[in-house]
């Protein structure tokens, strides 16, 4: 998968097996200016290849094939963050649980305000591009922390818990000056300007930080 | 009977006979004759016995027991054989009715004198002992004739009582007396005792032209006429036995040869003792006085004759004869009648009769009897009693007879009507069934429940029932020929003609249905039914018909159709009930599309972006939207309304399209795919939203076979195409689990169901459908798994309805 540059526009994407609707929607977006694409199912959506653009999707929740909810679904399951806006002509309670359960930005109900659309599909745009920022600084921090020795990431670990060095050197037992050296070998590396600021840094790794250590 | 029995009464019985000729001492052959018959008859239980003496041809006959055969009827059986040798003669003659056994024994031993004949019915004759006894009879009388024949012969001894009477001297008194005899204008004679002719007189033998020579003896007897002869004989026996003189006729035939009557009157001259010295007699000629006899009596004979023959008549009759009394009482009844009853005359006599009537008719029969006695002539029926105890009906005839003294009598017969009454009665008695099978028929033909009429081959009725007019509040004047057509509906009556018309021309009967105007001006359905009868060359001679009402049964059918047509909607609706989130759906989709190209629409005419090309685009996709939703809602609206099925022409393609998108949303919610498969139009004949129903039943029926399985390939293919030139067929297939082959055959059964919350009425009602419209509806397996349905609908014949 390429990555695009992160300054790319961001644009709708509208899968509604419904032609009209399709149309409709492709008009309105276009009228304040999004770009839109749009698919009329599922299946045509990932033949596409398009599930990395910025923006957000407009999912029917009823679709031939896999139904829009399943989709989302799967999606959150793979950890694959899509912004998404559900639409339907009927949604009960049970539903909109399950969408907002699976990181729905919205779901409404077909005939939808145009206004209500527009709202959401901006904030899905929004946190569209929140994910995406997120994504990259950590995306970063962890080329960053790939940079480390094993010894470094462990110092880490135990420094942003705030463990003063000399205990440090008694937990991995090496002295207190080994600590100090490893230390500052990891302030450099993360081009951390403090120790707040690495503590921040292992927070956004969170699991990463320990997940990522090899074996 | 032991020998010695029979051997001692032999010996008795010849003793009898021996005393009997003890008592022969007179010289008179009649009275051993006599005596001699006497005895053997009653000793050897004779018949009869006949004797005969050849020298005088003197013959005596005596007849025993009750002989019921008369002297002529022996004398003409034994005549061919008198002349006969008695080894000759049969052992038994016939005698009038009877065959009796007979005995012919000659008298004389060196010459036959005479024959006696006995003949006997009695068991065993003639026995051995008969053949002795009557031997030994005849051998005594055979002695005892020869002997008078020897006396008679000789001088008769002088008898000393004998007195002379005048001192005239003999010759003198004998030629006075022979003048005296000679010259009395009568015939006269005399003979001997024994019947030997002595003397005629010179004017009988003038008389007859013979001499004395020729007439003496036995010789006289040949003047005589021989079929008088032996009454003659007879009777002069009879006399002679008798000693008493009387009168006797015969033909004599006189001197010309002309036998003409005679009157013989004989007179004994007897001695003191009474014995017979010698027979004087004298002969006139009745022959005048005879004729005048013999002509009354030939008239009597005939009036005699007449009368047996009316007997004859009257017994034989085949009628009951009667005569009655002027009171009525009855006073005689023919041979017939006494048969008929089997009852004595004395029991019919008088009143008598009544007893053989029959119970019931005596009162009347005596009441009308007597009333009509008054009348010249009197009829009456009552039953008379048969022998055997039947009863026959009888015609009592009586006619009033007054005779010149004004008695009265009546004279009747009574006539046997029984079968007559018999017949009368059967034919009353069919005739009342004649007559009841018309009442009844009669009551049929007005009483059915329905209009009957008939018509002739013009199609003018000739006939109609009174059920009918009364129906129709018509005359039978105003209905027959064509004015009933005017009771039928405006609207009917030219379908109501035509249809008679093309049965007429086809002569095969047939229906229509029309309404008719009842009396009260209200229409009614009627079904006209007809039938023709042919003729033996199979030509139609007249036509028959009966209307029924079936107003009921049209509003029945039409109730049913209305039932059904709402079980459908019903159904129907509850389909829909089913459907309608999906339903939602593709009403939303417009309405979704339409909100949104309206904002998009506002948002180009904002004066900040005013771009009216862009927003005239968006107004264009609101237009075409509103259209869609419209569609949509029409869809729904035909699958919900309640309206009467109407049949027309229509695409069924197209009817199958409009269910799809009606569908799609409830397909695409249970994750189906359905693949269509049409071809070009097909047109129908249909009403449009019942088939419709049977479309979106069967698509939700393989929609929900197959989300009952989960590993089903949610795959549902619809396709239609024409079947023939006459149909049209769908086919709706599945990836289901298929139907169990045990309930295949019930699944179209009403209420038959397999999902726990349905009615079981979906697939019925497709068939109450498909089959209204004239189709078939059916099941058939998928391959590889799942089911199909098929259905056919009649396709719409080129340029109009079929």
């Amino acid at each position: 998968m390429s990555r695009r540059p992160i300054e790319e526009k961001p644009s709708v994407v509208v899968i509604d097996d419904d032609q009209s609707v399709r149309e409709a929607l492709r008009g309105l977006f276009h009228s304040v200016g999004l770009a839109v694409e749009t698919f009329g199912s599922v299946r045509e959506f990932q033949e596409a290849d398009r599930a990395d653009l910025p923006g957000c999707v407009v999912l029917d929740i009823r679709l031939p094939g896999q139904s829009g909810l399943d989709y989302q679904e799967s999606l959150a399951r793979a950890g694959t963050p899509l912004s998404v806006v559900l639409v339907s002509g009927h949604v009960d309670v049970a539903m909109s649980v399950r969408a907002m359960k699976a990181g729905a930005v919205d779901v409404l109900t077909k005939p939808v305000r145009e206004q209500d659309l527009l709202e959401a599909v901006h904030r899905a745009i929004e946190l569209d591009a929140v994910r995406r920022r997120e994504a990259k600084y950590r995306a970063a921090l962890e080329a960053k922390l790939a940079t480390l020795t094993e010894r470094e990431r462990q110092i880490m670990s135990l420094v942003v818990t705030g463990m003063p060095n000399k205990q440090i050197a008694t937990a991995v037992t090496v002295t207190e000056a080994t600590v100090k050296l490893h230390r500052g070998q990891v302030m450099r590396k993360m081009e951390a300007g403090s120790l707040a600021e690495l503590v921040r840094m292992a927070d956004l790794l969170g699991q990463g930080l320990t997940a990522s250590s090899r074996p | 009977m032991s020998t010695t029995t029979s051997a001692d009464e032999l010996e008795k019985n010849l003793a009898r006979i021996g005393a009997v000729a003890a008592t022969w001492l007179e010289r008179d052959t009649t009275f051993i004759a006599e005596s001699l018959h006497d005895t053997l008859i009653g000793l050897l239980d004779l018949d009869f016995a006949y004797l005969r003496l050849d020298d005088a041809g003197h013959t005596f006959f005596r007849s025993g027991r009750a002989l019921a055969l008369g002297e002529d009827a022996i004398s003409t059986a034994l005549a061919p054989w008198l002349q006969t040798d008695p080894q000759k003669w049969p052992s038994r003659l016939s005698i009038g009715d009877l065959t009796l056994p007979v005995i012919p024994l000659l008298l004389g031993i060196a010459a036959p004198i005479g024959l006696l004949v006995a003949g006997s019915r009695r068991d065993g004759f003639p026995t051995a002992r008969d053949y002795a006894q009557l031997g030994f009879a005849v051998g005594q009388a055979t002695i005892a004739f020869r002997e008078v024949r020897q006396l008679s012969d000789r001088q008769l001894p002088r008898d000393t009582r004998y007195q002379e009477v005048t001192e005239e001297t003999p010759v003198a008194r004998e030629r006075r007396l022979q003048l005296f005899i000679d010259t009395i204008p009568v015939t006269a004679w005399c003979t001997s005792a024994d019947g030997m002719a002595e003397f005629f007189n010179l004017h009988h033998l003038d008389y007859v032209g013979r001499t004395n020579e020729e007439l003496r003896g036995l010789g006289f007897l040949s003047q005589f006429h021989p079929d008088d002869l032996p009454d003659m004989l007879r009777i002069w026996q009879g006399m002679m036995a008798a000693k008493r003189g009387g009168d006797l006729e015969g033909r004599t035939r006189r001197a010309d040869g002309e036998y003409r009557w005679t009157l013989l009157r004989t007179n004994p001259l007897l001695d003191d003792g009474g014995n017979v010295i010698r027979w004087y007699g004298i002969n006139t000629d009745i022959e005048d006085r005879k004729r005048t006899e013999d002509s009354l009596k030939a008239a009597e004979a005939a009036l005699a004759a007449s009368e047996r023959n009316l007997n004859v008549i009257i017994d034989s009759l085949p009628v009951l004869v009667w005569s009655s009394r002027a009171d009525g009482s009855c006073d005689y009844v023919n041979k017939h009648y006494l048969d008929y009853v089997g009852l004595p005359h004395a029991d019919l006599l008088d009143w008598g009769f009544l007893g053989v009537l029959h119970p019931h008719d005596v009162d009347g029969l005596v009441n009308g009897w007597k009333d009509q006695l008054s009348q010249d002539a009197a009829t009456h029926q009552a039953r008379i009693r048969r022998h055997d105890g039947e009863y026959h009906w009888f015609y009592f005839a009586g006619q009033k007879f007054t005779d010149t003294s004004g008695n009265v009598r009546w004279f009747g017969v009574s006539l046997d009507i029984e079968n007559l009454k018999r017949a009368e009665k059967a034919l009353r008695d069919s005739e009342t069934a004649l007559r009841k099978s018309e009442v009844r028929l009669r009551q049929i033909i007005s009483t059915i429940p329905g209009l009957a009429w008939s018509a002739n081959t013009h199609g003018e009725a000739t006939f109609i029932n009174q059920h009918y007019l009364d129906y129709v509040g018509m005359s039978l004047e105003e209905a027959l020929g064509i004015g009933w057509a005017s009771t039928v509906h405006p609207d009917d009556v030219n379908h109501l003609l035509s249809a008679w018309q093309a049965m007429r021309d086809s002569g095969r009967g047939g229906d229509v249905e029309a309404r008719l105007r009842r009396h009260d001006g209200q229409y009614r359905w009627f079904l006209f039914r007809t039938n023709p009868l042919y003729d033996d060359a199979g030509n139609v001679l007249q036509w028959f018909g009966i209307n029924t009402d079936m107003e009921d049964r049209k509003r029945a059918e039409e109730g049913l159709r209305q039932s059904q047509s709402e079980l459908a909607h019903m159904t129907r609706m509850m389909t829909m009930g089913e459907l309608t989130v999906s339903i939602a759906h593709e009403v939303n989709q417009p309405l979704m599309a339409i909100v949104t190209n309206a904002g998009t629409c506002l948002r180009w005419l904002d004066e900040d972006q005013l771009d009216v090309a862009q927003a005239r685009q968006a107004a264009e996709r609101i237009v075409r939207d509103g259209h869609r939703a419209g569609e949509i809602v029409t869809s729904i609206r035909a699958l919900a309304q309640k309206s009467p099925a109407k049949l027309e022409r229509m695409e069924l393609t197209k009817a199958i399209r409009d269910v799809l998108e009606l569908m799609r949303g409830e397909l695409q919610r249970r994750g189906i795919e359905e693949t269509v498969n049409l071809t070009d139009a097909i047109e129908v004949v249909g009403d449009r939203t019942q088939l419709q129903q049977v479309i979106l039943n069967l698509i939700m029926n393989g929609a929900e076979a197959m989300s009952a399985s989960a590993d089903s390939p949610r795959l549902l293919n619809i396709h239609a195409s024409p079947n023939g030139a006459e149909f049209a067929e769908v086919r709706i297939a599945d990836f289901g689990p298929g139907i169990d082959p045990e309930i295949d055959a019930r699944i179209f059964e009403p209420f038959y169901t397999t999902k726990p919350s349905g009615i079981g009425m979906g697939l019925s009602i497709c068939r109450s459908i498909v089959e209204a419209h004239g189709g078939q509806i059916w099941t058939s397996r998928n391959a590889p798994r799942g089911s199909v349905f098929h259905f056919t609908v009649r396709r719409a014949a080129n340029g109009g309805i079929g």
